[in-house]
């Protein structure tokens, strides 16, 4: 190479690196997350698809997700149902999630739930075991005492402390990821009951009023993402169902927020009722850790 | 080593890895498998056949006792587990004391055989207290369930911590429930009981208290191979007597005592001038006496042993005078069937994957000791589980599909508002609604405080799971499940047909709505047109 072709290739591939860094710094401006819907809610496909169009509104996984770092995926996993019962987050949905963080740069994707029912069956009846593997994920055990690890709870009250599952304080990212269905307790259950999942000792949390320690632990730590996945829905007799087919209702929405509390609120809309009439809505929408009201945020609407 | 013994040493080993697996809770879910494992146990076998109504599921005793009527107890040599459990002892003394050998003992007939009547009279009369607690093949099942598992799985837990912080998960940690203390000691007791007594007097137990052995051994009395000495040219060196853990040969008469012969074939290779060998008898006069003899000890035994029909009778139990009955697991029929056939082996307990039942000593009084109960303290019954149904060896528990399960009525539930975080406290606990699987546990609005909810039962579409009472937070429990004397049918959870779900993996293909099929957008748009689709839905595609 003489100094000439030196020349000419230093300016040629300089050129294109300036242009490459130019355009991509362009192209981040754009998507920044001012310019970005605070809730995106998708209707009529099935929950991969709705998954695919919602995740693209908002710039793609790779807002949420950097190169190399490490994210947990957190799905309802509760009960021993198989999908169509509903009472599990859609295995579909999860694999599709863990998908766009690895392509994003993910260094690895954990998937793991604090089951009600024996955690086996529950991984393996609710078909979300099998998906994460097919994806790529690693499903953990979430059923032990010694994987939790104790965090203060900011302006807790009836929960100052908390036992809490070290993949979510360790990780990089924390994806929300749970099932919109009736629920006896909290009458529904949506993106901040699911962070019960999270919680080695949460049964204490139904005699010091549920819905305040919901809300409470909801300041503990924001998911970058809730996907509120709302295709198979169990109207009634949730959480579980009674693996009767009448119980559930193919509604077919997905809602996706980085306001665990404004998903929850459409969320409950996409459901049949207000968000206020929700407790743990309504608390946390009070102690300021999102906004129920969706008349005052950007939502972008798609329909399949 | 001899041929016979080294095929005697690779069965033998084979049945018993088999069966420490399953014991430890090793996950196979084939039933197949379980009912070929255990059709070769001879007293839960013999009970199978009676109570799955003689079928041949239950005929391997009779395979059994014609195996050993032709080749002597092999049975307690190769396919009893526990036997083999005694043999590594033995094995251990061979190894490792410095008295390697065995002396000849008697023959304690006068014990062996009323006892072994003693066992037989109680199991007829309803109570399986002798039985349960001398079976040889339940011993070996708690040794296993109640002492071994708990350490396995401590060490399974201690590797998942292990494993986990290096990222792999390739270890399942499970969730550890000790047995009650008295299950622990017993199986302690009698392991140490067993340990003593086979360095000390080898195959003792086989041949004064196991009912199975008592039983083979009258068989083995007029077999048709044994072992033999060629008489005159013994010259009573005692070798073959020190090696035979039976304490069966008496080498200054040159006589082997077949009743007592478990068919190790130890002594085979011992005898230098191969004067012990293993083969058919030639009838001789003298088996005819013995034959009047084990007849004669059999008469006597019963009659002795009619003074025992009273305390018999006193230990069977009356249900209706208890006010709380214990929970059975579904399958079981009723109070009466289960506890006139579980021998207690704990098979059951170790194959439950959720472990709600647990070993009791007296959970059933005497008649019923060792038998398991459904402990709600420590779990509840799964709603499509049945596996303790495919695995039980005696037909205790009885093959139950799962769609038939999930209408068995094992218990009713009651519930006590005095004790209730929601009618007490006023708190919307209701955790007891979220894992009742039939809703016959349901929150509704408090009579008076509308805007708090609060548990109301439906005992009648109660299946006795007994999740609301392991869930429930209050001390004592509000709500509690109470057994049934016979399972009843529950009432269907709600309206609408029950999704055929024929079990786990049974499942035809087109019975599962595939999301793939989903309407397409124009269809789907407007769910809310159904009757009971919420009225907000309805109105526009998105609701906000």
């Amino acid at each position: 190479m003489d100094r000439r072709q030196f020349f000419k290739k230093t300016v040629k591939y300089g050129a294109v690196t300036t242009a490459a860094i130019v355009t991509s710094n362009f192209n981040s401006l754009l998507a920044s997350p001012s310019k970005n819907p605070d809730l995106v809610a998708v209707k009529g496909g099935t929950a991969v698809q709705m998954f695919k169009k919602g995740i693209a509104a908002f710039g793609g996984m790779k807002e949420f997700v950097k190169k190399g770092q490490t994210v947990v995926v957190k799905p309802n996993i509760g009960w021993d149902v198989e999908p169509e019962g509903a009472a599990n987050t859609n295995p579909g949905l999860v694999a599709e999630i863990i998908k766009h963080c690895l392509a994003a740069g993910a260094k690895k994707v954990y998937v793991f739930d604090h089951t009600c029912d024996n955690w086996k069956l529950c991984y393996k009846n609710s078909g979300i075991r099998s998906a994460v593997k097919k994806a790529g994920g690693i499903i953990v055990p979430g059923s032990n005492s010694s994987d939790y690890r104790k965090v203060r709870v900011p302006g807790g009250k009836k929960i100052k402390t908390q036992r809490v599952h070290r993949l979510i304080i360790d990780s990089d990212v924390f994806i929300n990821v749970p099932v919109l269905k009736s629920h006896g307790s909290s009458r529904l259950t949506i993106g901040m009951k699911n962070l019960m999942g999270i919680v080695w000792e949460r049964w204490p949390w139904h005699t010091k009023g549920l819905d305040e320690c919901i809300a409470e632990f909801a300041a503990y730590r924001k998911p970058e993402l809730t996907i509120v996945d709302a295709y198979r829905v169990l109207m009634k007799n949730g959480p579980r169902g009674t693996s009767n087919p009448s119980d559930v209702k193919e509604l077919k929405y997905q809602v996706l927020s980085q306001d665990i509390v404004s998903a929850d609120a459409a969320a409950a809309k996409i459901f049949g009722v207000s968000p206020s009439s929700i407790e743990h809505i309504k608390l946390a929408h009070g102690k300021k850790l999102g906004n129920m009201n969706l008349n005052e945020i950007k939502i972008k609407r798609i329909s399949i | 080593m001899h041929k016979l013994k080294k095929a005697r040493i690779i069965i033998s080993s084979a049945v018993f890895i088999l069966f420490v697996f399953v014991f430890l809770g090793a996950g196979i879910k084939i039933q197949a498998f379980y009912e070929t494992l255990t059709f070769f146990q001879l007293l839960p076998s013999f009970l199978k056949f009676i109570f799955t109504g003689f079928s041949l599921a239950g005929a391997g005793f009779i395979l059994i006792m014609a195996l050993t009527f032709f080749f002597g107890r092999v049975y307690c040599s190769t396919l009893c587990p526990l036997g083999t459990l005694m043999d590594i002892f033995i094995y251990l003394k061979y190894r490792f004391a410095k008295r390697k050998f065995f002396k000849p003992q008697k023959n304690h007939r006068w014990f062996r055989y009323p006892f072994a009547g003693a066992v037989f009279l109680f199991f007829i009369f309803g109570s399986m207290f002798l039985l349960n607690v001398h079976e040889p093949y339940a011993n070996f099942g708690r040794v296993m369930g109640g002492l071994a598992k708990p350490l396995f799985e401590s060490a399974n837990n201690l590797l998942y911590r292990g494993f986990s912080a290096l990222d792999l998960y390739i270890i399942k940690p499970v969730e550890i429930h000790l047995p009650e203390p008295a299950i622990i000691i017993h199986s302690l007791i009698f392991l140490v009981f067993l340990f003593t007594v086979s360095l000390l007097k080898g195959r003792f137990y086989c041949n004064t208290l196991c009912p199975a052995g008592a039983v083979l051994g009258l068989i083995s009395r007029v077999s048709v191979f044994r072992i033999q000495i060629k008489k005159g040219s013994c010259n009573s060196c005692g070798l073959c007597s020190s090696v035979c853990k039976a304490g069966c040969i008496d080498c200054s008469t040159a006589a082997v005592d077949t009743e007592r012969c478990v068919g190790c074939f130890n002594c085979l290779d011992t005898c230098r001038n191969s004067n012990i060998f293993y083969g058919p008898v030639k009838k001789e006069k003298e088996y005819d006496e013995k034959r009047r003899g084990a007849v004669s000890m059999l008469v006597s035994a019963g009659a002795a042993l009619g003074a025992l029909l009273l305390p018999a009778k006193v230990f069977a139990q009356k249900q209706e005078i208890k006010k709380e009955l214990p929970v059975i697991p579904p399958g079981s029929k009723s109070l009466d069937h289960f506890n006139s056939s579980c021998i207690g082996c704990h098979l059951c307990v170790s194959a439950c994957p959720t472990k709600v039942l647990q070993p009791t000593m007296f959970g059933h009084g005497l008649k019923g000791i060792l038998q398991p109960v459904m402990d709600y303290s420590k779990s509840y019954c799964l709603y499509d589980c049945v596996e303790c149904s495919d695995v039980c060896p005696t037909g205790a528990i009885l093959p139950i599909l799962p769609d038939e399960k999930k209408r068995v009525q094992i218990g009713k539930v009651s519930l006590i508002k005095e004790n209730c975080y929601g009618w007490v406290d006023l708190v919307s606990c209701n955790i007891c609604d979220e894992y009742c699987p039939t809703k016959a546990v349901k929150s509704r609005p408090h009579p008076e405080k509308r805007n708090i909810f609060v548990p109301y039962i439906d005992p009648d579409k109660c299946i006795g799971c007994g999740a609301c009472e392991n869930v429930c937070p209050a001390s004592p429990k509000a709500i509690y499940v109470d057994g049934v004397t016979v399972h009843g049918e529950a009432k269907s959870p709600g309206g609408g047909r029950q999704r055929n779900r024929g079990g786990r993996g049974r499942r035809r293909r087109s019975e599962r709505p595939a999301e793939k099929s989903a309407a397409p957008a124009s269809k789907s748009a407007m769910p809310a047109q159904e009757s009971s689709a919420p009225p907000s839905a309805a109105e526009e595609e998105f609701p906000f």
